[in-house]
């Protein structure tokens, strides 16, 4: 009797096992299949000079929240100092640094202090101190304020802001030259879009010559790195061109992301509170569209470039996930109205269940899939020659799938890459799909088991400068 | 029943297929870049061989009008060829110009070739119009046909044909045009639409003034378009846009655009609307931020008292504007300092940030406030 109700179960597990291997196989590559499409297309598109090229798009604030940044804000500052775009700020949001970040900037760009009144028209914790320059064209903003978060930090800097659009990039990051226009274009397409979402790439593959433009590209030595570019370009061209597709991107990485800024603001602006800030705050524009029946688009811009430092050690790296991952569970907890809802559509029937399903519970799935092996193999019914081919079946797959990634976004961007990093760029997708997955699959269900304790903490990240000295 | 193992080696199989495709777009790019090289100097070659016949009387040897003909209609040569054209254009302006001109057949019969592509192709024909117009201000049929390209079409080339007809710089081509975005509802952003305008390569005054036979018959977009069009050279509407900004029923962007343009172009009859504009605290609230900055144009003490008064406004952006444009008008210290005087904090802390960043001729002032502060 007790045999027969294992069997019956396991049978079911089975069942759903292969219809959620199936469906998730089906999702990447119809992803990457219209990523490589779209990639192509647009290719064709600035060949043939099928772009919106204009002298001056709309004036753009860029927002750099800061925290114990001291190491890469100088650079990061010069590099969004010298965009090729005609008319932008940037204002850094010194979120109460313990570290000299303000001393740093106040000194490489001669900054004064200044009696600015900053209007709060989002909640935030008060600044303390406001600093200008004009640097050639650009106008240049320090608000030194008391510690909120990175979500308070964005709020002050939309509160200060002087533009009706706001771009909002890590202080770690660095911008290619031609970003700003890039990431401006879809809104000159568009006048309902209210948020553009750019490309994340790992900073540490490039180097950039004088005048900010990418000089060289290469895969870094560091393994955990290297494994992170080819998950940054799997993920990137695949499920975000696809759920671009409807409209449906749940998600405008914090590092690099244009906004309306009238549409955040009576949306609410950003929610301090989360550790997953710049989901909440794409999901939250969703909801208060569709409540308001406003004709709106969050659109992806693959051509427009930011590069973002990657954590080095397993350390840094196990603490940016965990946050990424306590951020998506209060992001799918406080929104989960989205639920099966026929009021959201597409974006709550594959946006909002891919993530619940696939980002947030694949974890647990995969936990449960591995008790289910140990079960099965104590009753005997482990098939061990199967259940090997399909593991190696699926990491094969995997890195196929990486791979067609990472070459197609090669040549889209008219990288030149060595034959050496061609093969590495191949053994790293093996590596990334076989093992690394299963080492932040383990991250985000440890994460829940620190959740109280930890939910309102970022963790720190060790930086280097951006031409890769340590500090 | 279809076994999984099946669909994951057919999803692998379709992934292949599309890295082999991408190794071969890469390899197929390079080769291209270096045979269009080649083009580039065949077609440079042959364009100087043709002004040379053009400069000593001749026309254009019927040989090369064949091959322009048959080859041009691949876009990759087309790439090669604007290349070509660009370099000896640079090299030598006026021979290029005469060849340019002297083509005009052959690149109406290509227009007409390129009117049956796809989207992104004709695009990309009405680009090269844009940069090698073959005539300026008449009205042609190439004309109509880069208007046949917009219907079915993408944003991108209804954009290049818009800018192709500038360049063209006939009047009516460009009506034409404006005139089916307006009647199809075709979203052409209005920004687009002004900063290009500017680049019409005919009689902008007379193109204006046709443009602007369309308020009340277009939507309000293209017509905001025109009066930003208009704001960027023409003193001549002040009499014209009179009566929008009097109409409280006109549409609030057009008014805004409206105020704007009587910044750049000061007329005294609108002194008193921009300072009612101003105190009207029931009123848009967009009216009075944008007429505490076109006051700026209107010096004198009725304005500088308006603006003072502004300063307590219970808006910021009022308050902002209010603060630079006493500044900028060079306001008398004795003035400002009342405010710095008043009580009024809000009006203290703005105009106070506003001196700071004007400096020089307030820093006395400033110093002498510091001083007064009580410890």
């Amino acid at each position: 009797m007790m045999t027969d109700i294992v069997y019956a179960l396991l049978g079911g597990v089975s069942v759903f096992f292969i219809a959620y291997l199936l469906i998730y196989a089906t999702f990447l590559f119809i992803s990457v299949a219209v990523g490589a499409f779209k990639l192509y297309k647009r290719d064709r598109m600035t060949r043939f000079r099928n772009e919106l090229k204009h002298g001056f798009y709309m004036p753009i604030t860029i927002v750099v929240p800061a925290y114990n940044e001291e190491v890469t804000i100088v650079d990061s500052v010069k590099t969004f100092l010298t965009l090729d775009y005609r008319l932008f700020e940037v204002v850094v949001v010194d979120d109460g640094s313990k570290d000299d970040t303000a001393a740093e900037l106040i000194k490489a760009y001669n900054l004064s202090l200044t009696h600015r009144p900053v209007r709060r028209v989002l909640k935030c914790q008060p600044a303390t101190e406001v600093y200008e320059a004009q640097i050639g064209k650009v106008k240049l903003t320090l608000i030194r304020k008391v510690n909120g978060g990175k979500g308070d930090a964005l709020n002050m800097g939309i509160n200060a802001s002087q533009y009706p659009y706001f771009i909002c990039v890590d202080a770690d990051s660095m911008l290619q030259r031609d970003s700003l226009e890039k990431i401006a274009q879809p809104v000159m397409e568009d006048d309902t879009v209210v948020a553009v979402g750019g490309l994340i790439r790992v900073a540490q593959c490039v180097t950039f010559d004088e005048d900010g433009k990418v000089s060289t590209y290469r895969l870094p030595k560091n393994l955990i790195v290297c494994m992170q570019v080819m998950e940054y370009d799997r993920s990137f061209m695949a499920s975000r061109i696809l759920l671009d597709l409807f409209n449906g991107n749940l998600i405008v990485s914090g590092a690099f992301g244009l906004f309306k800024k009238s549409t955040v603001i009576a949306a609410g602006g950003y929610n301090p509170a989360t550790l997953g800030e710049d989901m909440d705050l794409i999901v939250r524009l969703h909801v208060y569209c569709r409540n308001s029946r406003e004709k709106y688009a969050i659109r992806y811009e693959p051509n427009a470039v930011c590069w973002s430092q990657a954590p080095t050690s397993l350390g840094d790296l196990g603490k940016q996930r965990r946050r990424w991952n306590l951020g998506l569970f209060q992001c799918m907890i406080n929104y989960r109205q989205l639920f099966s809802n026929l009021r959201f559509g597409m974006v709550s029937f594959v946006s909002y269940m891919y993530y619940l399903f696939y980002e947030l519970l694949s974890p647990f799935i995969e936990v449960f899939g591995i008790l289910t092996v140990i079960i099965s193999s104590i009753f005997g019914l482990l098939n061990t020659s199967f259940m090997l081919q399909f593991f190696i079946l699926y990491t094969v797959y995997g890195a196929v799938l990486s791979i067609t990634a990472f070459y197609q976004r090669i040549y889209t961007q008219n990288l030149r890459v060595s034959p050496s990093d061609l093969v590495k760029a191949l053994l790293m997708c093996i590596l990334e799909i076989g093992f690394f997955r299963y080492f932040i699959s383990f991250i985000r269900v440890a994460s829940f088991f620190t959740y109280k304790k930890r939910k309102g903490q970022w963790g720190s990240i060790k930086r280097v400068k951006h031409d890769g000295s340590k500090t | 029943m279809i076994r999984m193992e099946f669909i994951i080696y057919t999803y692998m199989a379709a992934c292949f297929t599309l890295m082999v495709f991408n190794f071969g777009y890469m390899g197929r790019s390079g080769f291209k870049r270096r045979g269009d090289k080649r083009k580039q100097r065949n077609w440079r070659n042959e364009i100087l061989q043709q002004t040379q016949r053009l400069a000593a009387g001749e026309g254009l040897h019927p040989k090369h009008t064949r091959r322009m003909a048959k080859k041009l209609t691949k876009p990759d040569t087309l790439i090669a060829y604007a290349q070509a054209l660009e370099e000896v254009r640079t090299e030598f302006p006026e021979a290029a110009e005469a060849y340019i001109y002297a083509d005009y057949t052959v690149f109406q019969e290509l227009a007409f070739q390129y009117s049956h592509r796809e989207s992104m192709e004709r695009a990309f024909y009405a680009d090269f119009i844009r940069r090698f117009p073959p005539c300026k201000g008449e009205y042609k049929q190439i004309v109509d046909i880069l208007i046949s390209y917009m219907p079915n079409s993408t944003i991108h080339c209804r954009e290049n044909v818009l800018c192709a007809l500038y360049a063209l710089g006939h009047i009516h081509a460009v009506e034409n045009a404006l005139q089916l975005l307006n009647d199809n509802g075709w979203f052409h952003h209005q920004k687009l639409i002004s900063d290009d305008l500017a680049g019409f390569a005919g009689d902008k005054a007379e193109l204006a003034a046709s443009l602007w036979e369309n308020y009340g018959k277009w939507n309000s977009y293209l017509i905001l378009s025109v009066v930003h069009f208009i704001t960027t050279f023409s003193p001549d509407y002040k009499e014209v846009f009179l009566p929008i900004l009097q109409n409280q029923s006109a549409d609030m962007e057009l008014r805004l655009a409206v105020m704007r343009y009587y910044r750049r172009y000061a007329h005294e009859p609108v002194l008193p609307l921009l300072l009612d504009y101003l105190a009207d605290e029931e009123g848009d609230e967009n009216l009075s931020i944008v007429a505490a900055v076109v006051l700026e144009g209107y010096p004198g003490s009725e304005t500088t008292d308006a603006l003072i008064r502004a300063l307590s406004s219970r808006n910021w952006h009022v308050r902002y504007n209010a603060s630079s444009t006493l500044v900028h008008m060079k306001t008398h210290e004795d003035e400002l300092r009342k405010v710095l005087r008043s009580g009024d904090r809000y009006a203290k802390e703005i105009l106070t940030y506003r001196l700071e960043q004007e400096g020089g001729l307030y820093a006395g002032l400033l110093l002498e406030e510091k001083e007064a502060v009580p410890v």
